[in-house]
């Protein structure tokens, strides 16, 4: 999955989120093509308890502290709204349009 | 393009209910083609407490099963004329009896023991210290094979099967909850009915008041506290692993009451949302507690206490606001 420029989250920044959310999934998942349409629950099927993690892990990696934390919010439908989410975080704005 | 699903035994769809008893259920209902009662299911909303079951590390203290949900069959007799029989067999009969179940209503719900099941990704879990243990838990038979059984785990979203002598172990072992004894349900739908939905739904929040259930969450924010007080930083955190689960009811009853207000159009109070993720944070932070995060109790004891203040805010302002 690649990102056009626009997006708050740099290259590195972007490797580390995905990183992190592959060290959640199922064995058998490892290798999935992670896109961002990718939704956490059905198609990555992330558990509560690997969810939680994420989040954790995620806000220490990336400074920021979510204020949403339902698993069912529609910021974590997907990785992308994940993504958006938290580059809303970072006090950035992101066109939804640049993902490729 | 999009992500390529791996399928690994999983089932996506089934029926989400608030505890393993309501998505067996739902589960069931759907099924057997009756969906008129899972609107009953899924606005419930209730909470219970239980000190005792608390400090001996149970994380059923506050998922409102132990282990059938009794306000919930009382409901659906009441509400949707629905009732629930509950059997138990024996070693000799509960297959053919399962069989005749299953050729008769498509399924049959039984009590298992966790233990034996591969409903969740226990690889996952040990990541976490997180292990099988013998609990009440309710799964749907479908289909007996020469030597396994088909079935459906609706709390955990999953479908698989059991080897039949891994099930028989199942259906009679004593588990933290009580002794199973190849208990299964059958459920009377053909007088079901939904058309008493609001008023239910005003119901289960006068019961919320009435029975002061939001007074066991500030209990439970209590005894929070006690575990900081009195085993301070050096505690076994095993305890926090089993508020989490326990809390998992009530995030999943605030979820469940958005939906069906969608589904209706109800016009319900705003602070759903705001209560649903309030929940969901508290977890999050025991989650984070019990993987050697921060010693945080006193902010997770000031959360709860917070949200029990909003629950009954809540309550009150939904009883107001309905059926006026």
């Amino acid at each position: 999955m690649k990102r056009s420029g626009g997006v708050f989250m740099s290259d590195n920044e972007y490797d580390v989120f995905l990183k992190l959310l592959r060290d959640k999934l199922f064995t058998s998942l490892k290798n999935i093509e992670i896109t961002p349409n990718s939704s956490l629950k059905e198609e990555l099927m992330i558990d509560s308890l690997n969810f939680y993690s994420l989040l954790i892990d995620v806000e220490k990696s990336f400074g920021i502290s979510f204020d949403i934390t339902s698993r069912n919010a529609k910021e974590f439908k997907t990785v992308g709204s994940m993504m958006e989410y938290m580059d809303r975080l970072k006090g950035a704005v992101v066109n939804g349009e640049e993902f490729l | 393009m999009s992500a390529k699903v791996v399928v690994i035994n999983m089932y996506r769809n089934t029926f989400t209910g608030y505890n393993c008893f309501s998505s067996a259920v739902g589960e069931y209902a759907r099924i057997k083609g009756c969906l008129d009662i899972t609107d009953i299911l899924q606005s419930q909303w209730i909470f219970s407490f239980d000190k005792e079951l608390f400090w001996k590390n149970c994380w059923y203290a506050g998922a409102s099963l132990l282990p059938v949900d009794h306000l919930l069959k009382q409901d659906l007799m009441e509400y949707a004329n629905v009732s629930i029989k509950e059997y138990t067999s024996t070693k000799a009969q509960a297959l053919i009896e399962s069989k005749e179940a299953i050729k008769r209503n498509k399924a049959q719900i039984i009590l298992v023991d966790f233990y034996y099941l591969d409903s969740v990704n226990w690889e996952a879990m040990r990541r976490f210290q997180v292990y099988p243990q013998h609990d009440s838990h309710f799964i749907i038979l479908t289909k007996i094979n020469e030597d396994t059984a088909d079935f459906i785990d609706p709390y955990y979203n999953y479908k698989g099967s059991i080897s039949l002598v891994k099930l028989n172990e199942a259906r009679n072992h004593q588990t933290k909850q009580g002794n199973i004894v190849y208990h299964s349900y059958d459920m009377v739908l053909s007088e079901a009915r939904n058309d008493r939905l609001l008023e239910l739904i005003k119901y289960r929040f006068e019961r919320f008041l009435k029975e002061k259930m939001y007074y066991q969450m500030e209990e439970f924010a209590i005894e929070v506290d006690k575990k900081r007080l009195i085993e301070g930083k050096n505690q076994n955190r095993n305890w926090a692993l089993d508020g989490y689960n326990s809390l998992r009811s009530i995030v999943e009853q605030r979820s469940n009451l958005s939906c069906i207000q969608e589904k209706h159009s109800i016009l319900l109070p705003p602070g759903l949302e705001l209560l649903e993720n309030r929940w969901s944070y508290i977890r999050k932070k025991l989650f984070e507690f019990y993987n050697n995060g921060p010693f945080h109790l006193e902010e997770i004891s000031y959360e709860i206490f917070e949200t029990s203040l909003l629950e009954k805010k809540y309550a009150k302002e939904v009883v107001n606001s309905i059926l006026e």
